[in-house]
């Protein structure tokens, strides 16, 4: 496998963190935890960021998000946040989405769980195969790649071997059994969320409203 | 007067002494042979892997192995102790006699148990270091028989053969225990062992050294300089090796301790059973591995052999241990007897009857108990008991073995025990093989019957055991 | 060993009468600096875990957790009658975590609602087959809670309701790991599967539950998981519960004590706590020397054994006396006593002195 990488421009040397998950975010183009866009962005802006830790990113998407909504920015730019549970829609905070995705896209209902990974899996092998001369330093992605590749029935992860090819395509695969199912449920709960008195399409709603959603 | 008890007034009687007491008048192993194999190791954490090993013969210098990142995939460091191993095994094997091998506490026995479910049948590893793992699982599953000869755990022998002035638990600190045998005049153990039980005795380092060590692996992770990976890797070892020569300190000390206690070794004629039990299973687990029997019938075998070997320490200890003696007679399973009467109508012949006076006032005995004398030539089986108003008690004993020669005499003092080890394994054999052929689903687990709840018949529960009851 | 949560509650239970090490866990004291404010010295000795365990436990519950549990899917749903793949998981740290205000009490709620759709009949999916870490309580008392948090809960379709689980990552040789180690965890489940009940008893749905729990331990080969092993914990449920009236018992006599504005603190008051030394005590308690200083001259230094057979107040060289002169004894049970000892003595075959020589005080 030859992965190559390049000299970045200065735009990107010049990124904020909170514009480097961003980035990251849109980047992997589904839900992404923490931990995994930590590795994202150690690999990416390894220069600038190679000691940035999860709790840090939480911390700061957190805080965005409240100033975004106090001070009334929200029409402004698109901010982080967190994804929501389909059923009932309560914040998700280590599983980050973006604030301009529809609300279907930030949910998540029994089979996003599995669908995201498989998503995830498939992109970062995608990068790592044709875009690999994007990141700084290749090998906080090969250690992502490799703890998700190992979730991938069937797959056994040699130390140090990465068949990326092969592992992007069964979740390929995999995507496609059950995209359309999770799609659906994700559009008829983000329709019935709306409905509820303290939805917030951005946190979700709070445990002391829950009752709203009845049982 | 339960054994219990004894202990304890033992425990009272060492702290007030300031030394430790023994319990036993007898060694439990076999001396020593000419040539005495030590590992000591210092381990990772719950990883449980080994980081460091201090090996050789006892009493001379340790060869010591450091391994700066033992969760590598690599293995190669430990092959010079495999080698070593090997050879002092090989060479014993080759000379028919038991080999010996000395552990300081039940941690490092846990260790080389480890070593030898991880490399016993690892393709990844060298021949000599899956050889090594078939060794170590070969010496800790004989560890597991009672009275086994070869592997000697320091700790285990030491609280088997005397108490000290502290509770048992913290008698399971070796270095703890130490203290209290043979302290110098001006030592007071409860001090010394108080110091000396807040460094680990358990193939660990010390906290503060593991920690360090912890630290300076995560440093060399970030450093690509040669030098300084050298510095580090050289500190690690340091640390290393201090703690695997304390941990093997500690076994010397232990070891010369023990042998030091002064007590008597077992007679040979008593002994030899256990040696070459011994050795016969570690010839077979070294040729055939050692696995734990898992299937009905092989577990029940298993479970027959500790019994066997059990009884066989059992009356070893009964016959040759005076201490010991001394508990099962408080405990009833030793009667000292006076013959009062004997009833043998043809003279060196069978039937032979004694009647047996004895005033002790436990007596674990009913009619058909087997009895022998501690030397072994008189045996036989309670007939009946009767109690008199003398306060003494009266045994009917119908002699099996010692009817000619050695019959007891009239006004004879003698002592009987009860330990008489019956080796039933060829019977059961024959018996599980049976049941491993008609393959039952009630032992073997798989195709039960349906659970039928069963009703009872009507009327009361105690009628129902009564009609139930064996005729 | 910790004081927080169901560790702490296990603690107890190994020693429920010690009034001290309960009112340290109701506190949740820093043990060590505790030591300090309560003897004037600095704690000797080694505390608190390795950071070697603490990484290998990191790494054993990362393997199974990561990749929305996908190992921890494989190990535990066949067992129950699931696909892997088709299980749906929740976990509820990644939904709030621990640097959040008010974590684990959100987390609770959460775990409310869901055990109400288990009440309410729902099954999976529409409730998640598993739960990472669920928040589960017991209460000390109306505003004192002891927040326990089982490893995982998975929906076990024939009882129609969860079953906790503890993650551990020690060794499995034979079939199981070391004793100790397994009492201990064990004891940890007992708690988890009582906050569970009262949990269950509040929503109606306690008769679906039983004393039991799931345990994953670790094979002799690296992080990966032995088969789970389900055990039942009658015994252990009924200790915490034990525990539990202890912890309600000490906080009920301190808040009393404490609230009458004498303006003590906590350490003024732990020093006249009933203590309860016993062999328990050796492995896990940091007040270990300061409590067997205490008793240094009765049988309880010599072990629970001593203790059993002669009493916890019993001064030991009043003991050797009577071994040694059973005529001094200076009541029938005394007599009776000094009768034993000399049986005992007698047993052991110990060298005798004089009395003046024998007896040394320490």
């Amino acid at each position: 496998m030859a992965i190559q990488s390049s000299p970045k421009s200065p735009a990107d040397r010049n990124l904020t963190l909170y514009e480097a998950m961003l980035e990251g975010i849109s980047d992997l183009g589904c839900l992404v935890y923490s931990k995994e866009l930590v590795l994202y962005i150690q690999a990416r802006w390894a220069g600038i960021y190679a000691s940035v830790i999860p709790a840090q990113i939480e911390r700061l998407m957190l805080s965005r998000l409240r100033k975004y909504e106090t001070e009334g920015l929200r029409a402004a730019q698109p901010v982080l946040c967190p994804a929501l549970t389909a059923v009932r829609g309560e914040a998700i905070f280590r599983l980050m989405a973006r604030s301009d995705w529809p609300l279907e896209s930030r949910l998540v209902a029994a089979t996003t769980g599995r669908l995201r990974y498989l998503q995830i899996t498939a992109r970062v092998c995608n990068l790592l195969l044709n875009e690999g001369y994007r990141f700084d330093n290749h090998s906080p992605l090969l250690k992502l790649v490799s703890t998700l590749a190992r979730g991938l029935p069937g797959i056994t992860v040699k130390y140090e071997q990465y068949d990326l090819k092969s592992w992007r395509d069964l979740a390929s695969e995999l995507i496609i059994t059950i995209s359309d199912k999770d799609k659906k449920i994700r559009i008829d709960s983000a329709t019935s969320l709306l409905t509820v008195t303290y939805f917030n399409e951005f946190w979700g709603v709070p445990e002391e409203g829950m009752e709203e959603l009845g049982v | 007067m339960n054994s219990d008890i004894t202990s304890v007034v033992g425990r009272l009687c060492a702290r007030e002494l300031g030394r430790a007491v023994p319990i036993r008048s007898m060694y439990s192993i076999s001396p020593d042979p000419s040539d005495v194999f030590g590992v000591a190791f210092i381990r990772v954490a719950a990883e449980e892997r080994v980081q460091a090993i201090a090996y050789g013969l006892m009493n001379t210098q340790p060869n010591i192995i450091t391994i700066y990142n033992p969760l590598a995939r690599s293995a190669q460091e430990l092959e010079p102790f495999a080698r070593a191993f090997h050879d002092y095994l090989t060479e014993y094997n080759a000379r028919g006699e038991l080999p010996r091998v000395w552990l300081g506490h039940t941690a490092a026995l846990t260790v080389l148990d480890l070593l030898g479910h991880r490399y016993q049948s690892n393709s990844h590893v060298t021949d000599i270091l899956r050889k090594m793992g078939r060794q170590c699982r070969a010496l800790c599953e004989e560890a597991t028989f009672p009275g086994q000869q070869v592997t000697a755990v320091a700790s285990t022998l030491l609280m088997e053969h005397l108490v000290t002035g502290q509770s048992a638990v913290e008698d399971q600190h070796l270095g703890a225990m130490l203290a209290w045998i043979d302290p110098l005049p001006e030592i007071n153990p409860v001090d010394l062992s108080q110091r000396r039980s807040l460094v680990p005795a358990a193939s660990l380092l010390t906290k503060k050294a593991d920690d360090e060590v912890e630290r300076l692996r995560r440093l060399a992770r970030q450093y690509s300089s040669s030098n300084e990976l050298i510095a580090i890797r050289r500190r690690i070892c340091a640390l290393l090796e201090d703690g695997v020569k304390h941990e093997w300190s500690l076994l010397e000390e232990a070891h010369t301790a023990f042998w030091k206690l002064g007590l008597h070794a077992a007679p040979p004629q008593h002994m030899m059973q256990l040696i070459s039990d011994s050795h016969e299973r570690l010839r077979y687990f070294l040729n055939y591995g050692a696995y734990i029997p898992s299937r009905p019938h092989s577990l029940s075998l298993r479970l027959d052999t500790y019994e066997y070997a059990a009884a066989l320490v059992g009356e070893l200890d009964a016959c040759c241990d005076k201490r010991v003696r001394e508990r099962l007679r408080a405990t009833g399973r030793v009667l000292s007897i006076r013959v009062e009467a004997v009833e043998q109508p043809n003279k060196g012949r069978h039937p032979c009857t004694l009647t047996l006076a004895t005033d002790q006032p436990v007596r674990r005995i009913r009619s058909g108990t087997r009895l022998k004398s501690i030397n072994g030539q008189i045996l036989g089986r309670v007939i009946r008991q009767i109690e008199g108003d003398d306060k003494q008690h009266r045994i009917v004993f119908r002699l099996l073995k010692g009817v000619r020669k050695g019959r007891p005499q009239v006004g004879q003092e003698f002592e009987l025990v009860d330990t008489i080890p019956f080796d039933s394994r060829q019977v059961k054999r024959l018996i599980y093989k049976l049941m491993h052929q008609s393959d039952s689903a009630l032992v073997y687990h798989h195709n039960l019957p349906p659970n039928v709840h069963r009703r009872l018949p009507l009327g009361s529960i105690l009628e129902s055991a009564e009609r139930s009851r064996r005729r | 060993m910790s004081l927080a949560g169901a560790r702490g509650l296990a603690r107890i239970s190994q020693n429920p009468r010690c009034d001290l090490q309960t009112a340290m866990v109701i506190n949740q004291v820093n043990e060590v600096k505790f030591y300090k404010a309560l003897t004037g010295k600095e704690f000797e000795g080694e505390y608190g875990e390795r950071t070697s365990a603490r990484r290998r436990g990191r790494m054993f519950e990362t393997n199974l957790y990561q990749n929305d549990a996908a190992e921890l899917r494989r190990t535990l749903g066949p067992r129950f009658g699931y696909n892997p793949e088709d299980m749906s998981v929740r976990n509820l740290v990644d939904e709030i975590p621990d640097h959040m205000k008010g974590a684990r009490q959100r987390r609770y709620m959460r775990v409310v609602q869901i055990f109400a759709s288990v009440a309410a009949g729902l099954k999976p999916s529409s409730v998640p087959h598993l739960l990472i870490e669920p928040q589960l309580r017991l209460s000390v008392s109306d505003n004192h809670f002891i927040y326990i948090t089982p490893d995982f809960a998975i929906f076990d379709p024939q009882a129609e309701c969860y079953v906790v689980g503890e993650v551990k990552s020690m060794i499995v040789r034979a079939g199981s790991p070391e004793r100790a180690d397994l009492e201990r965890a064990r004891r940890q489940a007992g708690a988890e599967v009582l906050a569970l009940q009262l949990l269950a008893k509040q929503l109606g749905i306690i008769d679906r539950l039983q004393d039991r729990a799931n345990f994953i331990f670790a094979s002799p080969f690296g992080v990966i998981p032995h088969p789970p092993v389900e055990e039942n914990l009658h015994a252990e449920v009924s200790e915490i519960r034990k525990a539990l009236e202890s912890c309600r018992r000490v906080n009920s006599d301190l808040e009393a004590l404490m609230g009458q504005g004498s303006g003590k603190d906590f350490v003024t008051y732990a020093r006249t706590l009933r203590f309860t030394f016993q062999n328990t005590c050796m492995s896990s308690c940091a007040l270990l020397s300061y409590c067997k200083a205490r008793i240094s001259d009765t049988t309880q230094v010599l072990g629970d054994e001593a203790t059993d057979a002669f009493g916890p107040t019993t001064e030991l060289k009043r003991l050797y006396e009577l071994m040694l002169n059973p005529e001094s004894a200076r009541s029938a049970e005394e007599v009776s006593l000094a009768a034993r000892l000399k049986e005992a003595r007698e047993v052991l075959g110990v060298d005798s002195r004089p009395v003046s020589e024998r007896i040394r005080v320490r």
